[in-house]
């Protein structure tokens, strides 16, 4: 079974940073949300602090999941954009490189006609970059991450070598986690 | 389907609990979200219908904090249980890297345990994954309920595959955060163990 995975490298961030920044300044949008399609956040940008990301994120793709199976009923290919209508604000998705969705939450400083317009130079920009962040668990990549995962916890200085097959205890690590996160 | 940022150093996994109807997957959520401090609670969405049978999906994210050096975020996720939402069943599974099966234990609700295991290994192989291969905790709720069906049953039944299991009462808290933390540390686990080859 090939098992996708997202992985973000520091030149991948960097770049999708550039396009966020650069797309809401042209939308002229209070805030701009990228997702994968399962939910998971993977840039913000603008005003954000007021809105709950996270949630607003795992929203997002579930609206966008459901909305794909909509689109295989009616013998439809993708629905790419959906937008919502609000008295203060409003949400436009749009689907990018079939992976990813990026949200636009806008009020009345902008119109639907110029984020539409900046989303699909963005959607260039982006799509090539986050094409390099979908990776298969055969990917180098993934692999370099884990072994940096597993050095982690018991590198002492100077060691090498053997704690590379010992896989580290995360029984114990999510223990402490839970303990420190419900204390 | 985790997300893993090298740059901010974090990692963000999918946890779905799975199971027939009124088992106890929401109340798990709940119990957890009910038990965050304050200072560090963000919100949980329930799409739920207007008798708080859930429509689409629960949803409560957890910063777990610093796992061997990066910053460890999980999201918890239940399924509609109710027979007739098989889509939007499929459509939480998506992308699931951990999976709760909540089980309840009363005599009563046997067939509807063995029934959505079945659509559970059915809608996972739809989605090109194996139940015997993804990490998988049983949970075996309701156990402060009068007539239920032994744990030694229940594990030989439904548990094929002797994945941790836990007994549980959701409403309690009973064996809720064992759970959570077996199919957390099962997660990580495999995400680490899976590019080692």
């Amino acid at each position: 079974m090939t098992n996708i995975q997202y992985v973000l490298s520091e030149e991948i961030n960097q770049a999708v940073e550039v396009s966020m920044g650069r797309y809401l300044k042209e939308s002229r949008a209070s805030c701009a949300l990228l997702l994968a399609k399962s939910g998971h956040l993977i840039s913000q940008a603008g005003f954000t602090s007021n809105f709950n990301v996270q949630s607003i994120a795992a929203l997002i793709g579930g609206i966008f999941t459901s909305t794909q199976a909509l689109a295989k009923i009616v013998a439809e290919e993708k629905f790419k954009v959906m937008f919502q209508e609000g008295k203060t604000w409003n949400v436009y998705f749009c689907l990018i490189a079939d992976q990813f969705i990026l949200a636009t939450i806008f009020d009345k400083s902008t119109v639907v006609g110029m984020i539409r317009h900046a989303a699909g130079e963005a959607e260039r920009e982006l799509s090539p970059v986050l094409a390099r962040a979908v990776v298969s668990d055969t990917d180098q990549a993934a692999r370099d991450l884990s072994e940096k995962m597993d050095r982690q916890p018991s590198a002492a200085p100077g060691e090498s070598g053997p704690q590379e097959e010992a896989l580290p205890d995360f029984n114990q690590a999510v223990e402490d986690a839970l303990s420190k996160l419900f204390s | 389907m985790s997300l893993i940022n090298y740059s901010s150093k974090e990692i963000t996994c999918k946890i779905v609990y799975y199971g027939p109807g009124r088992c106890g997957k929401t109340t798990n959520l709940q119990y957890i979200y009910s038990k965050i401090p304050d200072i560090k609670r963000s919100s949980m969405v329930s799409l739920a219908t207007e008798k708080d049978r859930t429509l689409f999906f629960d949803f409560l994210p957890l910063e777990l904090g610093d796992i061997a050096g990066y910053k460890t975020r999980v999201q918890l996720y239940t399924v509609p249980g109710q027979v007739f939402y098989n889509s939007t069943r499929k459509l939480v599974l998506q992308g699931a890297d951990g999976i709760v099966f909540v089980a309840d234990s009363q005599v009563d609700l046997w067939q509807e345990n063995t029934e959505s295991l079945a659509n559970l290994r059915d809608n996972l192989g739809i989605l090109g994954m194996d139940i015997n291969k993804v990490p998988l905790v049983m949970q075996y709720n309701k156990r402060d309920m009068p007539n239920i069906v032994p744990v030694a049953e229940m594990d030989h039944a439904l548990n094929l595959r002797k994945a941790p299991h836990y007994e549980a009462v959701a409403t309690t808290g009973a064996g809720v955060f064992d759970t959570l933390k077996a199919v957390s540390a099962l997660v990580l686990q495999s995400l680490s163990a899976k590019y080692r080859r």
